[in-house]
């Protein structure tokens, strides 16, 4: 018999095999690991890193996808500076372990596991919404052994990891990863298909999650909005992130925001060749709430934030988009319900920011489910039908949306016990 | 994820175990608690800590538990621990509960004893309380019970012979290990005198005599109780390839013998290592008492996915694939072998310049401009030693020349 020891699959990086070897040998290894509760995910996290250490990165990347259908994604883009990161108990020896790279470099090994078979062939949930809490739930109940389908109202599954977040952060080959582990355990995703009464549904399937997002964005409710050049965020970054805008080569580019999403879009404008990218915030640095790698990514590809700066209207020639009319602002010492101080114009202060395109990404709402009423434990006033993701709780997080999933199939999971009977 | 496969089962003395893991004889075995949270974890099988006739006092010091650091953390573990404090009647009652709650595991037993009455009673408790296997340890460094004091069992070959002789007398059908000292000065005399007193195997090996060293702040040897220490036992990354090299000697020399392989092993690369120069299956204590249970997911895991890479089909096929390649110093092919540079790796750190300067043959030399070493192939022997300064794997390699 040869003994040949097969070809390691990743090309090092900056020495990756060895960094990853002595990143490892940091981790502490804690008992009730924080960092892991720190993990919308509960990922296992001390566990994963002992395998990465060993060097058994098969199990290790089963490790983190048991925890995390979105293993792939969530390795290329979850804040950990929110998230794991924090809670290290490392960070008071000397620095905390990269715990998403190391997450990363495991999910490289993974190797798909075929179709899990179950004796019930037929599928008993319906999931409305193939993005992140969507795919979550629906992986979760088929491990548990109860089949569903997917019903997704764009062309491509995949929510806002697939359709919005930009591709220089995040790469149609990572998301490709998790929802081929998808179509590889057997679950079935129907595109292009618009539900428009969850309830219909309950005719065929015992149960029903939605997980819809939140698909449209807030208007800012100032004069000149209607304006050719102005564009709502989901759109630009959908748009982008499609390759349906070629270049935005020499044009002057504002964003109106101060949340991540503005960030994204900000960036994604400088990437597609933006003369000048400016964000306009009616708050302060400190209230701004954003992840510090995202605000150091943006301002190092040239983006500019004009704090303070509230808009008041959107100018045009006539027929496109010239400027946008603002009015500078300070912190009154009150605050709002979240905390934080309020802005208040200061009068006699407007001043015109010349643009030739405005993005609006001052935050998204649903549309969807109006009349359903939300019970805390995401069922609803319809039984059946259960709720999850952003829809549910707001703009959040891809991982706090996979954990959102999980949950919701755990209920479900009850629920179609219950039923069955 | 507890993960059960068909590669992993291990058969050993008639049993079939389910992976090649075994508790060994350990504080992790000597509470019933403790050792049936081990069996639910998913080690295949476990052997009780050594107990003795309810007669024997045991007498036990404290603190117990040393290590001593290399540079990646903890290198080597000692202890003045001695037998358990749990007599033969509870150990006996403990393996009935154990074997009525997991008929399918491994549930042995370790005893010691001074007297042939004493062994065989032992063996005979045991036997009524329907145990898997018996372990005997003739090698308990801390206060062993050896043919004269100040030594172990183990240490003589006509002591081993004889007593192993008793306890399989009383066993009969019963398999028993006896778990032999590495520190012999032949340690196949040994293993042949166990075979020969007919018992079915040996565990090698136990744990290595060793002072665990000074606190510097006192200059008092360490463990420190109330001023004084004694010599501890070593267990831990540091012996295992004397662990290695114990179970290649007996596999190579004593065929028929069985090995119960214990000494070192950490995890699952160490487990495919003392497979590989014959042992049956690993017995692992330190890599426990350090890091917990559950430890047996990357163990199992870790070995499973190896042996399909290697398209190796199960444990029993990697048994013993190593030894043919365990030659004398006078039959090992001489070739000529030359350090390389791989250039693309180097960091430039020149720290295999400083050990072939050094402790070689100054056949390296140092561009100080480029940072770079560069090798003089006239000069270099090919020893190897700059290989293990490397910062980066594969920064440098050896290539026949």
């Amino acid at each position: 018999m040869t003994l040949n020891m097969p070809e390691i699959a990743i090309q090092p990086t900056r020495q990756a095999e060895t960094w990853v070897a002595s990143e490892a040998a940091r981790c502490l290894s804690c008992y009730d690991p924080p960092c892991q509760r720190a993990c919308p995910a509960s990922i296992p996290i001390p566990e994963f890193i002992r395998s990465v250490r060993t060097g058994n990165l098969r199990y290790a990347a089963d490790l983190i996808r048991e925890a995390n259908p979105l293993a792939a994604v969530c390795g290329t883009v979850c804040p950990e500076e929110i998230f794991c990161q924090t809670k290290c108990t490392r960070a008071q020896i000397d620095s905390p372990l990269k715990i998403r790279e190391l997450h990363s470099l495991a999910t490289l090994f993974e190797r798909h596991s075929a179709n899990i078979e179950h004796e019930e062939e037929r599928q008993r949930v319906a999931v409305i919404g193939a993005g992140p809490a969507g795919l979550s739930c629906a992986v979760k109940l088929k491990t548990a052994g109860v089949n569903s389908v997917i019903f997704e109202s764009r062309e491509i599954a995949g929510g806002v990891p697939r359709n919005s977040i930009p591709k220089f952060r995040l790469p149609d080959s990572a998301v490709d990863v998790d929802l081929n582990y998808v179509a590889n355990i057997g679950i079935d995703i129907i595109t292009d298909t618009v539900i428009k009464n969850p309830a219909d549904l309950l005719y065929e399937f015992d149960a029903v999650y939605v997980a819809t997002g939140l698909p449209r964005c807030r208007k800012l409710g100032i004069p000149g909005e209607d304006t050719s050049g102005v564009v709502p965020s989901l759109f630009f970054l959908d748009e982008a992130r499609a390759g349906r805008i070629a270049s935005l080569d020499g044009r002057k580019v504002v964003v109106i925001g101060g949340g991540n999403v503005s960030l994204d879009v900000a960036s994604a404008a400088a990437h597609l060749g933006a003369a000048e990218v400016r964000l306009l915030y009616r708050r302060g640095p400190l209230e701004m709430k954003v992840w510090r790698s995202e605000l150091d990514a943006a301002s190092a590809r040239g983006v500019a934030i004009d704090y303070l700066t509230a808009p008041k209207a959107l100018v045009s020639d006539g027929d496109c988009l010239t400027g946008v009319k603002c009015v500078k602002t300070e912190l009154c010492d009150e605050t709002d319900s979240s905390g934080r101080r309020i802005p208040r114009e200061v009068p006699d202060s407007e001043f015109v920011v010349a643009a030739d395109i405005a993005i609006v990404a001052i935050g998204m709402t649903s549309g969807y489910l109006r009349d359903v009423t939300i019970n805390p434990d995401l069922s609803t006033s319809i039984p059946g039908i259960f709720v999850g993701g952003d829809l549910a709780r707001g703009e959040g997080t891809i991982v706090e949306a996979v954990a959102d999933g999980k949950k919701a199939a755990h209920k479900i999971l009850e629920y179609v016990a219950q039923v069955g009977k | 994820m507890i993960l059960t496969s068909p590669r992993l089962k291990t058969p050993f003395l008639g049993f079939e175990l389910e992976n090649p893991f075994i508790l060994s004889a350990s504080p992790s075995t000597d509470e019933l608690s403790i050792a049936r949270r081990g069996l639910d974890a998913g080690w295949a099988g476990l052997v009780l800590k050594t107990t003795s006739l309810e007669t024997t006092s045991v007498d036990l010091a404290y603190p117990m538990m040393s290590s001593f650091a290399g540079e990646g953390g903890i290198a080597g573990m000692g202890n003045i621990d001695l037998i358990s404090a749990y007599h033969i009647n509870e150990v006996a009652e403990r393996v009935r509960i154990l074997k009525r709650e997991f008929p399918r595991k491994l549930v042995a037993a370790s005893i010691m004893s001074d007297s042939r009455e004493g062994w065989q009673s032992l063996v005979t408790i045991l036997k009524s309380a329907d145990v898997d296997l018996i372990e005997c340890s003739f090698s308990c460094p801390q206060g062993s019970v050896g043919e004269e004091p100040g030594k172990m069992l183990a240490q003589s070959v006509t002591a081993t012979e004889r007593v192993a002789g008793w306890v399989k007398d009383a066993a009969c059908d019963l398999p028993v290990l006896i778990k032999i000292t590495p520190q012999v000065s032949d340690i196949v005399a040994i293993a042949q005198a166990v075979q020969k007193a007919g018992c079915d195997g040996v565990t090698a090996s136990n744990s290595v005599p060793a002072l665990m060293g000074i606190a510097l702040d006192t200059l008092r040897p360490i463990p420190n109780v109330g001023g004084y220490s004694t010599y501890s036992g070593l267990t831990g990354p540091a012996i295992k390839p004397i662990t290695l090299r114990t179970v290649a000697e007996i596999a190579r020399h004593v065929p028929g013998l069985v090995i119960s392989g214990n000494g070192g092993i950490m995890n699952w690369r160490d487990s495919v290592e003392l497979l590989a120069v014959g042992a049956g299956n690993a017995q692992i204590c330190t890599a426990v008492m350090l890091h917990g249970f559950d430890i047996i997911r990357d163990l199992t895991s870790g070995l499973d996915n190896y042996l399909q890479d290697m398209r190796i089909n199960s444990v029993v096929d990697l048994i013993g694939i190593s030894l043919p390649y365990i030659a004398d110093h006078d039959s090992l092919p001489r070739q000529k072998v030359r350090s390389f540079v791989v250039e693309e790796k180097c960091i430039g750190c020149g720290r295999c310049y400083i050990a072939c300067r050094d402790g070689g043959h100054e056949a390296i030399s140092w561009e100080s401009e480029k940072r770079r070493p560069s090798i003089s192939i006239d000069k270099c022997v090919g020893c190897g030693l700059c290989l293990l300064t490397q910062p980066v794997a594969g920064c440098l390699e050896l290539r026949q020349v």
